[in-house]
């Protein structure tokens, strides 16, 4: 028998038994549409995760870190040293590796601020000049970045935001701003201001009053409520979509922050012999390195890793958030694959049943001299037939659902222009291929035993059943 | 020549415990165009016969030929391959696809022969014309009598000209006005196309009316071979 015949055949049955096949892709379907929804899941998930982390300014940076964490694969370095104190030595032997653009020691605090009446709690990173790339500069939305020499900040458009809308919130935790539109000149009458950064006291933070004075820095205070004052001049505002995932908060030149980090609460580290113990002046927990490009960053992280430090990038986060999701992906897969598993008994029972109410039609085909292999091939394309249609049905349901999904996520759960684009749930072309192979295979299989069984029906006996 | 010969043929059947010999030692020749009759009571061993000689079934023991060839000696596709070129099958429930067209189940032989879709049609067309049948090429067999059912299953049987017609008992569904229209269309291809037919039967009158020469078999054996003169 010709293939198209054979095919044509096939669907001629199916037709024959329209409620019965119907109800069986439907069993298909709902399998394919588990599978493609859930797993949509998974891929969505992972591209709006690295995506979030795979922005051109993050992908120059490694951290290098006092703990080897070999968690994420591949991050640190294979050796059997897990601690390493990091020192001023190593920013300066950082610096000097070809192809760096900049090293300096992570010194990022979180702090309360005020501007006028207004305040909050945000995150100041102490950054040297040199590591304010072309991009860095052109997020500015008011104002121009600092030369590095005095007390100056950039803060980011979310610090107008609550400017604006008066939040002098300074207890509880950190808030998100209201949304609101903000202008131009919103943020160019922030330019010039004072904004002030409290330590110690109720409300400053666990910082103490240091032995020694913090050199490089103007401290005043402490006030009526014993919070040490340190007034930075609003120098430029910045919009944080526009930093390429650079951290967000305040930019200060590195030497205040220096200073700052004194007044701040101590910070604690592991040493060499993994006893954690408060960190000197002049150590640090972690030191970022910047490329001078994405050229650089293998060269540069290779020697790094020569001179064994630990580093972990954007790339190895990136690394593990893939094979998290993939696992995620397999896990939710499986689950989907329960309602593929049912219907493949499903198509076997109706198969099953096919055969026998046909088994006459058999030995008279046999008579008028099918071969074998012709009535396995009818009733394994009747069986690829349903998988077929079942599993385009599952993907348009599964398709439909990650749509109403995404609607449903970002009205209840992802509120904001932010989440705009955000869609967790995504179909993507290999996975409608995948979708659609794997109904068809898993019918195929589902048929293969009862195409057999009737190939090898004795048209003798199948002739005289009743 | 001789178009079927049968050397020995034997065929056991295991019933639980004991095994039944439906055929028990048949050798005898039939000539190329002739139309046989096979008579005999139920059980006897006229059907089994005709499944061997039709190659739906395969012997105990002995040898069928046809044309000179060795049944035996084919693989299960070579007898599917022998069914489709060289056997037409009559049944005496028609066997008709009842979701097919009348056109449809000509047609059949043909397609599983891999002939294109165009030849077939006309051949399945051709094959009705000549049993009368042009008019209903579209209905359904169910919307058919029995008469007009067997035959559409004839013209099936004879659309791949093949050299053997087959019938088990073609008449055993049908009031005796059609059986006569049933035979007569039968002994008119016979006639006409000069295919040798093998008809099993038990209506022994029927066999010595149509048939030119008449096997009667009794459990299992040829018991006696009347024929006419030509």
């Amino acid at each position: 028998m010709r293939l198209r015949d054979t095919v044509r055949f096939s669907l001629g049955n199916l037709r024959q038994r329209k409620l019965r096949s119907f109800l069986t892709m439907v069993g298909v379907a709902v399998g394919t549409g588990a599978i493609v929804l859930m797993v949509s899941f998974g891929v969505g998930l992972r591209n709006t995760l690295v995506g979030e982390l795979e922005s051109g300014e993050s992908l120059l940076m490694i951290q290098v870190m006092s703990i080897n964490i070999d968690l994420f694969g591949g991050g640190g370095v294979k050796t059997k040293e897990k601690f390493r104190r990091l020192t001023d030595e190593d920013v300066k032997e950082m610096s000097a590796i070809p192809g760096v653009r900049a090293a300096w020691p992570d010194l990022q605090m979180q702090v309360r601020y005020e501007i006028d009446k207004t305040g909050g709690r945000t995150t100041v990173h102490p950054t040297p000049v040199e590591a304010a790339t072309q991009m860095m500069r052109q997020a500015l939305v008011a104002g121009a970045w600092w030369d590095g020499k005095g007390q100056d900040a950039i803060v980011p458009l979310d610090i107008v935001r609550r400017t604006k809308s008066k939040q002098t919130k300074l207890e509880g935790p950190e808030e998100e701003a209201a949304p609101q539109a903000l202008t131009r000149q919103d943020s160019e009458a922030l330019i010039g201001k004072s904004i002030v950064f409290l330590f110690g006291g109720k409300e400053g933070g666990g910082g103490t009053a240091p032995k020694d004075p913090p050199k490089g820095i103007v401290v005043e205070g402490p006030d009526d409520k014993g919070r040490r004052r340190v007034t930075f001049r609003i120098a430029g505002v910045y919009d944080e979509e526009k930093m390429g995932g650079m951290a967000h908060g305040v930019y200060i030149p590195l030497d205040p922050g220096r200073g700052l980090r004194v007044l701040g609460p101590p910070q604690w580290a592991p040493r060499e012999d993994g006893e954690v113990a408060p960190l000197e002046e002049g150590e640090y927990f972690a030191i970022v390195v910047k490329a001078a490009s994405i050229k650089e960053m293998p060269a540069v992280q290779a020697r790094l890793k020569e001179l064994k430090y630990f580093t972990f990038t954007v790339q190895d986060m990136i690394k593990f958030v893939e094979k998290a999701t993939l696992a995620l992906e397999a896990g939710l897969a499986c689950l989907g694959g329960i309602g593929l598993l049912v219907a493949f008994f499903g198509i076997v029972n109706t198969m099953v049943m096919a055969i026998l109410e046909r088994t006459r039609e058999i030995g008279m085909l046999k008579a008028l001299g099918a071969r074998d292999r012709d009535v396995g091939l009818v009733f394994l394309g009747e069986a690829a037939a349903i998988g077929f249609l079942g599993a385009l049905g599952g993907l348009g349901a599964g398709w439909g659902g990650s749509m109403l999904m995404n609607v449903l996520a970002r009205s209840f759960v992802l509120k904001g222009d932010r989440f705009d684009d955000t869609r967790l749930f995504q179909v993507s072309p290999v996975l409608a291929m995948l979708a659609i192979a794997f109904g068809v295979v898993v019918a195929c299989a589902a048929g293969l035993l009862p195409a057999i069984r009737a190939s090898r029906l004795d048209p003798v006996t199948a002739l005289r059943h009743e | 020549m001789n178009s079927v010969e049968a050397l020995g043929l034997t065929k056991a059947y295991r019933m639980g415990a004991a095994t039944v010999m439906a055929l028990d030692g048949v050798t005898l020749s039939i000539e190329e165009g002739d139309f046989v009759a096979v008579v005999g009571r139920s059980g006897s061993g006229k059907s089994t016969f005709l499944h061997l000689v039709g190659g739906l079934d395969r012997p105990s023991g002995g040898e069928i030929r046809v044309k000179g060839e060795p049944l035996s000696k084919k693989s299960s596709s070579g007898l599917a391959a022998y069914r489709r070129k060289s056997v037409g099958f009559i049944f005496q429930s028609f066997n008709l696809s009842t979701t097919m067209s009348a056109v449809a189940n000509v047609e059949l032989p043909l397609l599983l022969d891999e002939v294109g879709a165009r030849e077939r049609r006309e051949r399945a067309r051709a094959m009705l014309a000549s049993v009368g049948l042009s008019a209903r090429e579209d209905h359904r067999p169910t919307q058919m009598s029995g008469g007009e059912q067997q035959r559409v299953a004839i013209a099936r049987a004879l659309v791949n000209r093949p050299s053997l017609l087959l019938a088990d008992e073609p008449t055993g569904n049908l009031d005796s006005r059609t059986e006569r229209e049933v035979l007569d269309l039968l002994a008119k291809m016979n006639a006409d196309m000069k295919q040798t037919i093998l008809m099993v039967t038990h209506d022994r009158a029927m066999a010595d009316h149509y048939a030119r020469r008449v096997l009667e078999f009794g459990d299992g054996r040829l018991v006696s071979d009347q024929e006419k003169p030509r």
